[in-house]
Order: structure tokens, then sequence, then C-alpha cells
């Protein structure tokens, strides 16, 4: 690693931004805050591309570029010998961590220089707000991608999570966007628990391990390769705080059980829902388990692999998404959903270690994904605030950039080549196929089978997406037609950019039918993955397994691994065209199917109270997850809280404690108050009293004799 | 005339003392509480009587008992003076001497 400052500028330069902004944008105005506040990601993105460049001159030479680290000092330093705690402040940019952060700056900066253009109208103080917090997340980001160990990458993930509340909540005023903006950073820290507790087992492993812990990435990966030699109770640990950061990613990047924030975060500004919720934030799961590649391939709790629950998980939020999805009226809800789905193909790639595959789609989703979130914030910009689908309809003549958007972006989306989102999603779905093919195993196909289902709805809900919002009879008035507001050059030139970036992108993953040595991101993030998966290792040792019992002999055919290895290749040959095809084929019927439901006229709304209407709902609501975890989770704890404070506020504390300890003081100065009856004679009395007790103290005591 | 022993002086006295002790507590008219404290004085003066003249021959003379007497009825003289006109501002406040009526125990609690 060489020692560089370029790790630490790339991260600090918007938060830079932040402070420039923050402080000074009410007062200087807009223009200064938009220069300030694009310009700033915009040079952390050219610092990386010019390290990009270097490590492309570098693999091109074949000398080997390692990374670049700055260590800042100390941070915490806890503990002497086997039991310390020595976590350094130190950023690294490595492979992979350069490839995310070309991706959040990159994009980043492209959403910088759209909000310009869409948050125009606003007044000063709320647009140096908006972009000071679009700074901050931008730096935080940077910090969670750039983080050289747990403890930086949990900061950043922290502080994305609090701007994520900052920037769904911005419009506060407004009760439901502000209670959307708790609901997305609550359900966070939901995960975000899960996540401390993982660190915090991971702490105690590396204790058991190493000569002392610091919450390094290395050290997590090793602890990975070691797992042979550690005893039962500490491979169940292992399991167990890989579940646990699984748990807090789940949270973080919108799969089951934590998605339900997602969809209400389309309560946020679009630029927002582009910028967090597209290219970024829910990308730090995916980020975090191939940063720690070699641990979560071993990790197991049990006979339980924890990356096939990864995939699993995946798979099944990737269907229920795209189920979700196709019935949503709000063209922002669409996305939302879609996002949501996108990244449960991502943790499928993830769980079936094909994480080049995965950072892949990570890429190109970054892409289109914006590019559809910044097209429909046009879109709604143009109608003046609507995003209801069913308001809109035949705008293709009068918006063309944005028909130019969706039609590209929606195409990717749906895994049609050429554009970007079919290689990627191939070649997560083929690493799937491969991994049933590997196995045997039944889960596996299951999971293929719902990757493909949630491939054809894709198709079919952006399909309808974009036939609802663009072609059919219009529903809008005549007036409202005249009254379009289109996209300026602030909004305009962005979206450009991401079109031709959603074309191209596809290409830097070619697959390995077409490419000799595998697809060329994969090379390229080589290095910085911490494991490889061997294939054909795999399916070898299945197939000596299955040979072994049931014809043994062949065991000992002379070139039999030879033999061996040719078959793998064939197999391998014609698998990866059999799941392309079949990718081809689903991408196509979904189209079709929905350019044919929905190019003329909407189809009709089901009548209430139907079997079509009852499903409908369910899945608008997302397989009512929401309702579910109202009644249950909120509700219980409501009740919870009602009975202590009937029985513990009121009956302990302002009862018997408060109320009591008056009365009680009451009760004896009642008791006292016989004594003083304000009669004079009976202070005599009392005086005589005391001084015949003085007297026979003197008299006992011998004193006075 | 037989000699008056001291033995009767000092129980004479310690009676006279006792009535008055009774008359200070248990009496509620305030005047007659009055009355007692005096006794109680006088009771003392007249222990001190006896005292002086039983020690007559041994000091000298039982002059300086005497005198002790005579200071200590001027000084009841004094207190009572000050004893009646506190009982007039009773009267005054609470229209009459018993020391148990409602606006005499007001200072109660």
């Amino acid at each position: 690693m060489i020692e560089s400052w370029y790790p630490f500028l790339v991260a600090f330069l918007p938060f830079l931004g932040f402070m420039l902004t923050g402080a000074f944008g009410r007062k200087l105005g807009k223009t200064f805050s938009a220069v300030v506040s694009c310009a700033l990601p915009m040079l952390s993105f050219s610092l990386l591309a010019s390290v990009f460049l270097t490590v492309l001159v570098n693999d091109a030479a074949d000398k080997p570029w390692t990374g670049m680290e700055c260590v800042l000092g100390h941070w915490i330093s806890f503990g002497t010998g086997i039991r310390s705690l020595d976590v350094p402040f130190v950023f690294r940019l490595d492979r992979l961590s350069l490839f995310m952060g070309m991706i959040v700056t990159g994009v980043g900066s492209l959403i910088h220089v759209y909000s310009a253009g869409y948050m125009a109208d606003v007044s000063d103080t709320r647009f140096s707000r908006f972009f000071a917090y679009l700074n901050l997340f931008t730096g935080m980001m940077m910090v969670l991608v750039t983080g050289g160990n747990m403890l930086l990458m949990f900061v950043g993930w922290e502080g994305v999570g609090l701007c994520s509340y900052l920037l769904i909540g911005f419009e506060y005023e407004e009760d439901w966007k502000a209670a959307a903006g708790m609901k997305a950073f609550i359900v966070n820290r939901v995960g975000d628990l899960a996540f401390i507790l993982g660190m915090l087992t991971i702490v105690t492993l590396e204790w058991g391990v190493f000569r002392g812990a610091n919450l390094g990435f290395d050290h997590i990966n090793e602890l990975g390769r070691m797992v042979g030699s550690l005893d039962a109770s500490s491979q169940w640990w292992l399991g167990f705080a890989a579940l646990c950061l699984f748990i807090g990613a789940t949270g973080k990047s919108a799969q089951i059980p934590l998605f339900v924030w997602l969809p209400d975060a389309m309560a946020g500004p679009t630029p927002v829902s582009a910028l967090i919720h597209a290219a970024t934030m829910v990308t730090a799961g995916v980020y975090m388990i191939v940063r720690l590649g070699a641990f979560f391939a071993v990790a197991a709790i049990g006979d339980v692999q924890i990356l096939s629950l990864v995939a699993i998980i995946g798979a099944l939020t990737a269907f229920l998404a795209a189920t979700a999805a196709v019935v949503q009226t709000d063209i922002k809800k669409v996305l939302a959903y879609s996002t949501v789905s996108q990244l449960g193909y991502m943790f499928m790639g993830v769980g079936a270690a094909a994480y080049g595959a995965a950072v892949f789609h990570l890429m190109t989703h970054a892409f289109f994904k914006a590019l559809l979130f910044l097209g429909a914030g046009a879109v709604i910009h143009a109608l003046h605030g609507e995003q209801d689908m069913r308001k809109m309809g035949g705008l293709s003549k009068h918006l063309p950039l944005c028909w130019a958007v969706f039609l590209v972006g929606g195409l990717a989306l749906a895994g049609v080549p050429p554009f970007a989102g079919f290689f990627s999603k191939d070649m997560i779905l083929f690493h799937v196929y491969e991994r049933h093919w590997e196995t045997q195993s039944m889960s596996w196909l299951f999971m293929w089978v719902l990757g493909v289902g949630s491939a054809l709805l894709t198709a079919f809900y952006t399909m309808r997406m974009f036939c609802m919002t663009f072609y059919g009879p219009t529903r809008l008035s005549e007036d409202e037609l005249a009254h379009l507001h289109k996209p300026g050059l602030r909004m305009a030139a962005p979206l450009q950019v991401l079109i031709v970036l959603s074309v191209v992108g596809g290409f830097a993953g070619l697959p390995a039918i077409f490419m000799k040595d595998g697809f060329y991101l994969d090379r390229f993030l080589k290095k910085a993955i911490p494991v490889r998966h061997n294939a054909y290792k795999a399916w070898s040792d299945h197939e000596k397994a299955h040979l072994k019992e049931t014809q043994p002999e062949k065991l000992k055919e002379k070139d039999f691994e030879k033999h061996l290895k040719e078959h793998f290749h064939h197999e391998h040959h014609s698998k990866e065209w059999f799941t392309m095809i079949i990718s081809l084929l689903v991408a196509g019927a979904g189209v079709a199917m929905g350019v044919m439901r929905y190019r003329d006229e909407l189809p009709a709304e089901p009548e209430a109270g139907s079997m079509q209407a009852v499903g409908a709902d369910f899945l608008k609501e997302a397989w009512a997850f929401d309702e579910f975890y109202q009644t249950v989770i909120v509700g219980g704890v409501v009740k919870i809280s009602k009975g202590l404070h009937r029985w513990v506020d009121e009956a302990i504390f302002d009862q018997s404690l408060v109320d009591g300890s008056g009365r009680l003081s009451l009760w004896i100065s009642e008791l006292v108050t016989v004594f003083q009856n304000g009669r004079v004679t009976w202070a005599a009395v009392y005086m005589a009293l005391g001084s015949l007790a003085v007297l026979g103290t003197l008299l006992y005591s011998g004193l006075v004799s | 005339m037989s000699e008056l022993s001291f033995q009767s002086v000092s129980l004479i006295s310690a009676a006279l003392f006792s009535i008055g002790v009774y008359g200070v507590l248990a009496r509620r008219n305030l005047l007659i509480v009055l009355m007692s404290v005096e006794l109680m004085l006088n009771a003392g003066n007249l222990m001190l009587a006896g005292v002086a003249r039983m020690n007559a021959g041994v000091l000298g003379d039982s002059q300086a008992g005497q005198v002790m007497i005579l200071m200590s009825m001027a000084v009841a003289a004094c207190e009572v003076a000050v004893g009646l006109s506190i009982v007039i501002a009773l009267f005054r406040h609470a229209r009459s001497v018993d020391v148990a009526s409602p606006k005499a125990t007001q200072l109660k609690g």
C-alpha cells in the first residue's frame, strides 16, 4: 500500500462543501451554494479518476497497483496485550473502494447538478440547506467506502442513515414527510443495532485468534481464511457475527425484513431518491459483504451457510418487490420497489459468491436507476407536482427528453441488450444457476426461478410505467399540457450523460463466452475481492463424491481428471448460453406483455371487494409487511407502554411515592398537633415536665446529690 | 412557746409550692394562674426565712436571709405588674381571661 493523502481527501472534500454551504449558503445565495457543492464532489471524482487512470496504466504495463492508504493516527486504544482494541483512523483506496467511490462521486455529481435545476425555485435558505445535506451525504458515503476498518465504515454507515433522514424529511413542514424520514432512520437503526452486535462479536473472535483486535478488513478476512483451525464454538460465533452484519445490511439495503422504509422514502425530493435510494446508500450492504468476502464465504451457523441465507433473502425480496411494483400508481413508488427488487438481485449475486457480478450490477443499476429517478423528477417537475400515473399519458411528444430517458432506462432495467442492465442481471442469474448445477440442490434452482420470474415482472412493470406515462390518450387537461415546465439545461445535461452510461455501461462486463478471460470488471477488481469462488473445484468435488457412491470404478480410469475438466468446460459454456437465452426470452416476453396491455388505454380498475382488488391491495402494500409491523410491533410496544404507564408511572410513582410521602407528612404532623392546642398552661406543663427530666438526669448521673 | 422546727417550715413551704404548681398547670382562669405564681414565689421566700433562722447561730445573725426575702418580694411586685398588664392585653383581645377560650388559643397547631 502506498501512503498518500488521496484516500482522505476524496472523503473530506464533500465535507468541506457541507461546511461552506451550510455556513455561508444562506447569505451568499443560491449560485454560491450550487457552485461550491457541485464542484467539490466533482473534484473528488476527478481525483479518483486520475487514480483510476494510473491503475489502468499500471495494469497494462503489468505493474501491480496495490492501493493507497492514509493513516491519520490512533482512534481507539483500549486495553493491553491480547484483549486490546486498537483502531486506527485510516482511509484506504483499493480497487473496490476506487470503483465504488467513482460511482458515488460520479453519479452524485450529476445529481448535484440536476438538483440545482430541480430546486431552483425555492428560497436561498432551503436551497443551501439542501445542498449542504447532499454534500454531507456524499462525504459520509465516501467515508463508508474508503474507511479502512469496520468502525470507520460504520461511521459512514450511520452518517448516511442520518443524511437519509435529513433529506427524506427535507420538507418537514408536512407531517407525513417528516414521519417518512423518521421511519427510514428508525428502521435503519434496527439494522445498525445488529451491525454493532456483529462488530462486537468480531472483536471477541479477534481476541481469541490475534494479538489484539483492530476491526480491520484484513484481520476479518484472515479470520475467514483460517476458520478451519477454530474450535466449533468460535465457528458458531463467526457465523453469528456474519448473520448480525447481514441483518444490518438488510436494514441499509432494504431487504426483507427491513425494507419497509424505502417506499415511504419517496416523500423526499426526487434527486434525493435518485442519489440515496438508487445509486449509493442502499448499495452499502452489498459493498460490506463484498469487502468481507472471505469472512462471509465460510460463515455458517450449524449447517446453514450465511451466504445461502443472503441469497434466499435476496431472491425473495427481488420477487416480492417486483410483484409490488406491478400494481403501484405513483411513478416514484414503482421505482422504489424496483430498487428493492434490484438490490435483491445484488444480494442473490453476493450469496452465490459472484462478487464481481454483484458489484457490476451495482454499477449498472446506479446508472439506469438514477437515470429513471431523475427522469421521473423531470416529469413530475414538468407536471407541477403530479406523481400519479393514472393522471398522465400521451407525453411522448411533449417531453421528448424524458421519453428518451424512460425508454433507455426502462429497457436497461428490463434487461434488454445491449443496454446495461442485461449483462449484469444475466451474469447474476447465471451464477445462481451455476450454484445449482454444482450442488444439485433445489434451493438454488428455486432462487434462479424466482430471479427469472422477477425479471419477467421487471420488464412488465417497466413497460407499464413507460406506457402509462408516455403513451395512450392523455389524461391531462389542455390547460395543463400548455403549461408543461420542460427541464432546463441543469436537469437535462445529467440526464443525457446517464443515458449514455446506461447504454455503454454494460460492456464493462461482457460475459466469458464472448471474452477470453472472464469479464473485465472482474479482472479489474480481482485483487480487491478477498475470495474467489472456484466453480470447477466445487463442481468436481460434488461429482467425485457422487461417482464414488454410484460408479467407483470410473474414478480410477486414466485421464479421469482431464475428461472431467473437458466435461466441465463444455457444460459450463452450454449452461451460460442456456441462462442467457432464458433471460432474453423473459425480458422480451415481459416487454411485449407490458406494451400490449398498457399502450393504448389503461385497463379497467378491478371492482372494489373483488378477489382481484384484494389481491392488488395486498401486493400494493408490499405483502402487508407494514401492516404486520404496525399491529404486532408498534401495537405491542404501545400496549406495553400504556401498561407500564398505568402500573408503574401512576400507581407506583405518582400515587404511592409522591402523593404518599405528602400524606405521610400530613399524618405525622397531625399526630404532633395534639401537643399544640394553644393553651398557655399546657406549655407550662411541658416546661415542668422538662425541668423534672433535667433534674432527674442530674441526680441520676451523680452531678447533684 | 415551743420552737418552730425547720422541718415544719420546709414542709409548709413545699406544700405551698405544690399548691402553686397545681394552680399554674391546671386552672383556666389566668388571674388564678397569676396568683398561683405568686404563691410559688412566696413559698420560696418562706423557705428562705426558715433557712436563715436555722443558720442564725452559725453564720452570725439572720439578717442576710431576711434581706434576700425583701428583695425577692420587690421583684415579685414588679413581675405582678407586668403579668397583670399581659392579662389586660389578653382580655382586650379575647374578652375573657379563660386560657382555653378560642381567641386565646389561636397559636395552636
